[in-house]
C-alpha cells in the first residue's frame, strides 16, 4: 500500500501470490542431500477464515473441492482447524515433489474458489532425525520462504539453526530477508509438532487455548518421518479435524 | 502462475473516501495554522525561536523513543510465548496478515480493559494489552481488537499523531512560559518590526487552542481508520463491536483512579482511558461507541453483500 494511502488511514488486505512456492520441490534436494532433513510428508495450508457471503460459499465447497484434488494427485487432503479458529488444509503425501506441487494446485483452487487473500502460510515439515522439526513456511503475502525451528519446550525457537537454514537455501528459494517477517506459526494441527501451549505458560490468557488442549506431548516427540495422512494422528492433532475425503 | 485470476471474494471492501478527506483536510488545516506560528516565530526571532526549537526537538525525541517511553508510563511488560501463548501466537499471525515486522507484545496489569499500539514506526512497534482485556474478551474479540491495535500500527498512527502535536506542544510550552514570565514583560530592545512578546504570547494561545481541537479531530478520524482496518482485516466488523460494547461497559463500571495508571498515553488506546462525559464530542480523543458501531455495522452490511 502506498505511503500516502496509510497516512490517510487506508486498508487494503494484501494479495495472496502464490509464484514462488513450487521451488521448493527443487530445493528439498539440497535439503535432504546437505543438510539431512527429510520430508516429513505433510504440509498445511493456513486460512484466515472472514464473515462474508462468498467465504461461506467457498467453505461450504472446500469439502468437495478437496476430495477432488485428492483424487486428481492421490495425496490425502484433510480439512481441520487450530485453536485460533484458522482453517487448515492438511496434506499428506510421502513424495516431497507431489507434496509442494499438491499444495500449490490446491493453494491456486482455494484463491479461485473464493478463498481470495485469506490464504496466509503453507508449511512443509521436515525432520532432522533430532527431537527438533523443521518447518519451511511459504508466506503468501510475501511471496518468500523462511525456517521455523520451533525448540521442543514449545516457547522458544531455534534461531541459530533457523539462520543457518536461510544461508544454505538462498540461492535455491525466495528467503524472506527481513528476520522481523519470520512469523512463527505455533499450534499447528500437523503431526508431531510442539505442543500447542508451553509447558511453562503463564495463567496470562489460555481460555480459547484451554477448550482446544490435547493431552501434554510426550518428551520424546515422535520423529514424523513417514507419517501418513491424517491418520493415527489421534489426540496428536488440535480440535476441530473434519475429514475432507 | 498468475496473479490475476483471483476467485470472487477478491473484492476488498471500498475505500472511504469521506474518511480519507475529512482526514485530508485535518491535516491541511493543522499545516496551515503551523505555518502561521512558525512565520511568527521566526519573525519574534531571537531566544523565542531557539526555545521553539528545543521544544520541537524535545517532542520528536519523545516520538523516537516512543515505544519504551509507553511501555515505562503504563508499566508494560513485554512478554515472550512462554508467558502468554495465545496472546503472542494471535498477535503473530495477525501480523503475517498485515504484512507487518512482528511486533513487540506486553501486558498491563490493569483491570480496566484496554490496549494500545505505538512506536515510530513498524519496525518498532508495540502492542499492550491489559489484563484486564485478556479477562473479558473470547478468541474472536480479541483478534477484533488486536487487529485495531496492528492498524494503527500500519497506519503510522504514533507518528502522525506526535508529528500533528509538534508545534502544539511548542505552543502550549510558549503559553505556560507566559504566565512565568508575566505577561507585562517588555521588550525594549526588540525595535523594527518584529512582534512584541504579547503578539506571540497571544499567537501561541490561538495556535495551541485550534490545533488542539484539529489533533482531537485527527485522532477520532484515525480511531474510525483502525477499527475500519480491524473489520477489513479480520473480515469480522461485529467481533470488533462485540468487543466495544464489552470494554465500554465494563469501562463505566471502573473507578477513575484505577485507569489513571494508564491515562498518559490515552490517545494510542482503543477507547479512551477516561471515560468521563466532559470528554465528549469536540474534546474527545475517541469517538463516540454510537459513532464507531454505526461504521462498523456499515461495513458489515457491505461485507455481507460481497
Amino acid at each position: 500500500m502506498s505511503l500516502l494511502g496509510t497516512l490517510f488511514g487506508g486498508t487494503r488486505r494484501p494479495p495472496s501470490r502464490d509464484d514462488q512456492i513450487i521451488a521448493l520441490s527443487t530445493a528439498s534436494v539440497t535439503l535432504q542431500a546437505e543438510l539431512g532433513l527429510v520430508p516429513a510428508g505433510q504440509a498445511g495450508l493456513v486460512i484466515r477464515p472472514i464473515d462474508s457471503e462468498a467465504y461461506r460459499r467457498a467453505e461450504a465447497e472446500l469439502a468437495g473441492l478437496l476430495e477432488i484434488a485428492g483424487r486428481e494427485t492421490g495425496a490425502t487432503i484433510t480439512e481441520r482447524s487450530d485453536a485460533y479458529g484458522y482453517r487448515w488444509v492438511v496434506i499428506a503425501d510421502d513424495s516431497i515433489a507431489d507434496l509442494v506441487s499438491t499444495a500449490y494446485s490446491v493453494s491456486i483452487q482455494l484463491r479461485d474458489a473464493g478463498f481470495g487473500d485469506q490464504v496466509l502460510a503453507a508449511v512443509f515439515g521436515f525432520a532432522d532425525g533430532s527431537a527438533k522439526h523443521v518447518f519451511w513456511l511459504y508466506n503468501f503475502k510475501r511471496a518468500a520462504f523462511y525456517p521455523f525451528v520451533p525448540q521442543p519446550d514449545g516457547a522458544t525457537r531455534d534461531t541459530a539453526h533457523e539462520l543457518q537454514l536461510a544461508a544454505a537455501l538462498g540461492r535455491e528459494l525466495r528467503v524472506e530477508p527481513d528476520q522481523a517477517r519470520w512469523y512463527p506459526m505455533w499450534a499447528m494441527p500437523l503431526d508431531g509438532t510442539p505442543p500447542a501451549r508451553p509447558a511453562s505458560a503463564g495463567a496470562s490468557r489460555s481460555a480459547t487455548a484451554d477448550q482446544h488442549e490435547r493431552a501434554p506431548a510426550g518428551p520424546g516427540q515422535d520423529t514424523a518421518s513417514d507419517h501418513k495422512a491424517g491418520r493415527g494422528s489421534g489426540g496428536d492433532n488440535a480440535a476441530g479435524e473434519r475429514d475432507g475425503c | 502462475m498468475t496473479h490475476v485470476a483471483f476467485g470472487r471474494s477478491a473484492r476488498t471492501l471500498p475505500a472511504d473516501p469521506g474518511l480519507s478527506a475529512r482526514i485530508g483536510l485535518t491535516i491541511l488545516l493543522l499545516a496551515a495554522v503551523y505555518a502561521v506560528f512558525v512565520t511568527v516565530l521566526w519573525a519574534a526571532g531571537g531566544s523565542v525561536f531557539i526555545i521553539a526549537i528545543v521544544v520541537a526537538g524535545l517532542a520528536i525525541a519523545q516520538y523516537f523513543y516512543s515505544d519504551r517511553l509507553v511501555l515505562a508510563a503504563t508499566g508494560a511488560r513485554q512478554v515472550s510465548r512462554a508467558e502468554a501463548p495465545e496472546l503472542v501466537d494471535r498477535i503473530e499471525r495477525l501480523a503475517a496478515q498485515f504484512d507487518l515486522p512482528i511486533p513487540k507484545v506486553a501486558i498491563i496489569e490493569s483491570d480496566a480493559p484496554n490496549a494500545l499500539a505505538t512506536g515510530r514506526d513498524p519496525s518498532h512497534s508495540v502492542v499492550a494489552v491489559t489484563t484486564g482485556i485478556l479477562r473479558r474478551l473470547d478468541g474472536a474479540e480479541l483478534d477484533a481488537v488486536l487487529a485495531h491495535e496492528l492498524s494503527h500500527v500500519r497506519h503510522r498512527d504514533a507518528a502522525v499523531l506526535t508529528m500533528a502535536a509538534v508545534f502544539a506542544t511548542v505552543a502550549s510550552f510558549i503559553v505556560q512560559m507566559g504566565f512565568w514570565l508575566g505577561l507585562g514583560a517588555r521588550d525594549d530592545r526588540e525595535g523594527g518590526g518584529r512582534p512584541s512578546v504579547i503578539v506571540v504570547y497571544l499567537v501561541s494561545l490561538v495556535v495551541w487552542l485550534v490545533s488542539f481541537l484539529l489533533i482531537r479531530a485527527l485522532s477520532r478520524y484515525r480511531e474510525l481508520a483502525a477499527d475500519r482496518g480491524s473489520a477489513i482485516m479480520t473480515g469480522a466488523p461485529s467481533q470488533l463491536a462485540s468487543a466495544l460494547v464489552k470494554i465500554s461497559g465494563a469501562m463505566e463500571r471502573i473507578p477513575d483512579a484505577d485507569l489513571r495508571t494508564v491515562e498518559p498515553a490515552s490517545a494510542l488506546m482503543l477507547v479512551p482511558a477516561f471515560s468521563r462525559r466532559s470528554l465528549i464530542g469536540l474534546l474527545a480523543t475517541h469517538p463516540s461507541l454510537e459513532d464507531r458501531l454505526a461504521q462498523l455495522r456499515r461495513l458489515e452490511a457491505q461485507e455481507l453483500a460481497e
